[in-house]
């Protein structure tokens, strides 16, 4: 028997077959499945500092503790007393004015209300907590000044206030497609995290002098900006194997020659007892965060 | 808001520059500037407009009365003016204890004349040696040759090595390489050419003109080429 467009309707009426909604949006939001996320720092769990934590997202206020476990990220704020945000900035914002844009997220767990702001310094939209699942935004279209305002993705908790997401997705359009959404590549979003921040525990070097190491190797996606450079180690290679420095100490930098977004030149270490011609190995991190 | 701080060694340049964003411990920085963005926030690559040190890794700025001010040209040709010479490195050390070796051995006749013609650019230019005192036996460049000291003298740059000065020096030369003889002073066991005939100099420091009368064998001795 033919298929005839009928029985094919008839079928899917009944169940038969399933068919596709039409396609997926990409995600404006970087690192966006928190069951899983690239987390370079490795930022502690029950953590309640400020700054950022898994890569592209900071916390900047409150006193609300940072949970992680393999359904998502909970923002415990029920013993604080300030708000507590937990954010993500969007790089170019201006390239999103007067576009329509939707927020959705997989609630996981809340208590009270919670928020998630899509903001600059005004708040263009959001979404509240108040079940458990998917729960989309209106529509949301942001402002012609949305590059002068800026544009981030806002966890906002007041006192007392609990949220527990698993994903979260900023994408255009009026349309939330995060239900069909396929779990976040951690390879890829790795890629994108790192022209943000970049963790290289082990660089080579060569001493150029008693003060100078000169890289060897460098990091391999090119950062966003000229990054800050911060050194956390080096010690010197003896017989193939690392070792202590000679005195034991740590060659703090004291100026970095030339930085660009893909390396610098060399390091001058501030105590000049490096051994010329020696190898080091080192461990350093370059941000380039928002 | 980012806060820039700059930190300073004792003649008050500076050395470092970063923001707050990225400094736990704030002992001994000075602050300079705040702002938004990315200059502010990533201080250390972006802020200064011509980067912290010149591409030879001199410092570029300096702290006068509380402000980021830029270095003269002046002051940072001191500081490179300042800068002691680099470290020889493991291979310029090995080649200079060799030269120094197979100079004392050639001075010794340890090697051969004919050794260190072969290795002429081990031994030092006779430019480099004036106003200094060389010893007999020493080997020098001179020019395109190689020379050796038959006298105990202080160098004068008027006195370079020649057939004019040859009670000082003698030049080596190759065994297949006859000159012309010149009036001056040759070596015991040097040839020479001479009105179409070869002569051996069969004593040092021989100033007669080989067959010339009264100028025997045991001065000049003809002998084949």
């Amino acid at each position: 028997m033919a298929l005839t467009r009928a029985k094919l309707e008839e079928l899917i009426a009944a169940g038969e077959i399933e068919v596709g909604g039409g396609g997926v949006n990409p995600n404006i939001l970087h690192n966006w499945d928190f069951r899983n996320p690239v987390n370079q720092r490795a930022a502690p769990n029950n953590d309640s500092s400020l700054g950022y934590k898994i890569d592209r997202w900071t916390r900047t206020q409150g006193t609300a503790i940072l949970r992680y476990d393999s359904s998502g990220i909970t923002l415990d704020n029920s013993n604080g007393t300030t708000n507590a945000y937990f954010i993500q900035i969007i790089e170019s914002p201006e390239q999103y004015a007067n576009e329509t844009v939707t927020l959705s997220a997989e609630i996981k767990g809340y208590t009270g209300a919670p928020r998630v702001f899509v903001r600059g310094t005004n708040v263009y939209g959001s979404i509240i907590a108040s079940s458990i699942g998917i729960i989309s935004s209106i529509p949301i279209t942001l402002p012609n000044d949305v590059g002068t305002q800026g544009l981030g993705v806002w966890w906002y908790l007041m006192p007392g206030e609990v949220m527990k997401l698993s994903r979260i997705k900023l994408e255009g359009g009026t349309l939330s497609t995060l239900n069909v959404t396929p779990p976040m590549s951690h390879a890829e979003e790795l890629l994108k995290c790192q022209r943000f921040y970049e963790s290289l525990p082990m660089i080579h070097y060569i001493a150029n002098g008693t003060s100078m190491l000169v890289p060897l190797s460098l990091w391999k996606v090119h950062k966003r900006v000229i990054p800050t450079i911060t050194f956390y180690s080096f010690s010197r290679v003896v017989g193939g194997v690392s070792s202590i420095g000679d005195s034991g100490s740590f060659y703090a930098v004291s100026s970095v020659n030339v930085p660009s977004t893909t390396g610098f030149r060399w390091a001058v270490a501030a105590n000049n007892n490096l051994v010329s011609g020696s190898y080091y190995v080192g461990q350093l991190a370059v941000s380039a965060d928002l | 808001m980012s806060k820039v701080y700059v930190h300073t060694d004792a003649s008050g340049r500076i050395i470092a520059i970063n923001s707050d964003a990225f400094l736990p411990d704030l002992t001994d920085w000075m602050q300079v500037d705040d702002g938004e963005g990315d200059r502010y926030r990533h201080a250390q690559g972006n802020y200064l407009p011509d980067g912290l040190t010149t591409e030879q890794g001199n410092y570029r700025y300096k702290l006068a009365d509380g402000q980021l001010t830029e270095r003269t040209s002046e002051e940072i040709q001191a500081d490179i003016d300042a800068m002691p010479p680099p470290e020889p490195t493991a291979q310029e050390r090995t080649e200079k204890a060799a030269k120094v070796m197979f100079r004392a051995l050639a001075k010794t006749d340890v090697i051969s004349q004919q050794d260190a013609l072969a290795n002429q650019q081990m031994f030092e230019r006779w430019i480099d040696r004036i106003d200094t005192q060389v010893t007999s036996g020493e080997y020098l460049q001179y020019e395109d040759g190689l020379y050796r000291v038959q006298q105990t003298h202080t160098v004068l740059e008027i006195y370079p090595p020649s057939t004019a000065t040859a009670a000082l020096y003698t030049r080596i030369n190759h065994p297949d390489v006859i000159p012309e003889w010149t009036q001056g002073s040759w070596d015991a066991g040097v040839k020479v050419r001479h009105n179409g005939k070869i002569w051996e100099s069969m004593v040092p420091n021989n100033v007669w003109e080989p067959g010339s009368i009264g100028v025997g064998e045991n001065i000049w001795k003809e002998v084949a080429a």
